[in-house]
């Protein structure tokens, strides 16, 4: 799964928590991960950069450090490698800003050849949920392992 | 479930492969400001909308 280039990541036994270093012409930015429990088996997918002077965590700036497919593709794998321990879990994702919701979109469409077989995911739109087509426009997305790939 | 007793490695095994490193120099931000006022704007915003009917069944389909 995601072949393509990533960034090795770290995680502490929760398997909740994940970090990993952004590398590029702005230099190290460190990228922070958290998928906290919102309902029965179903987790928020929480994801910024982390000022290590402040401890702050935002994912309303842009990092622009070169690197925005190989960070999407880390963001991608995390969130295989946590349905892989959490087995049947939902995995909720939306942007703090609408631009930063187009940009998750914008990934999975990017990779849906790829994410479609193992995921199912369904985007919010008008309040409804439906079922993910790439190049439409979402406010939020759901997903889990389709049933065949949950081991 | 125990996640201690989770093989982890960074070799392909069968189709789980997994390609994090496990380590206590990880800390837990279950508490930081950032992650609790996202999850609760996730909560409110599904207890408006509500889940999809793939979710609301208690099994999986």
């Amino acid at each position: 799964m995601f072949l393509e280039d990533k960034y090795l990541y770290n995680t502490n036994s929760s398997f909740l928590d994940f970090e990993f270093e952004s590398i590029g012409p702005k230099g190290i930015i460190k990228k922070v991960a958290r998928f906290s429990e919102i309902g029965k088996n179903i987790y928020n997918f929480g994801f910024g950069d982390l000022d290590g002077a402040t401890g702050e965590i935002s994912d309303t700036a842009v990092s622009n450090n070169g690197d925005g497919d190989k960070v999407l593709i880390t963001v991608a794998s995390i969130i295989y490698d946590f349905t892989s321990i959490y087995t049947g879990a939902a995995v909720f994702i939306q942007g703090t800003t609408p631009a930063r919701t187009r940009h998750y979109q914008i990934g999975i469409s990017k990779f849906w050849t790829q994410i479609n077989p193992i995921f199912e995911v369904l985007g919010l739109k008008n309040e409804k949920w439906e079922q993910f087509r790439p190049g439409e426009n979402y406010g939020a997305f759901l997903g889990r392992r389709k049933a065949s790939f949950l081991f | 479930m125990s996640l201690k007793d989770k093989k982890v490695s960074t070799k392909q095994t069968s189709n789980k492969k997994i390609n994090v490193i496990v380590t206590d120099d990880v800390g837990s931000y279950e508490k930081h400001p950032f992650f609790i006022k996202k999850a609760a704007s996730a909560k409110a915003l599904l207890l408006k909308i509500g889940l999809p009917k793939q979710l609301s069944k208690k099994s999986h389909a």
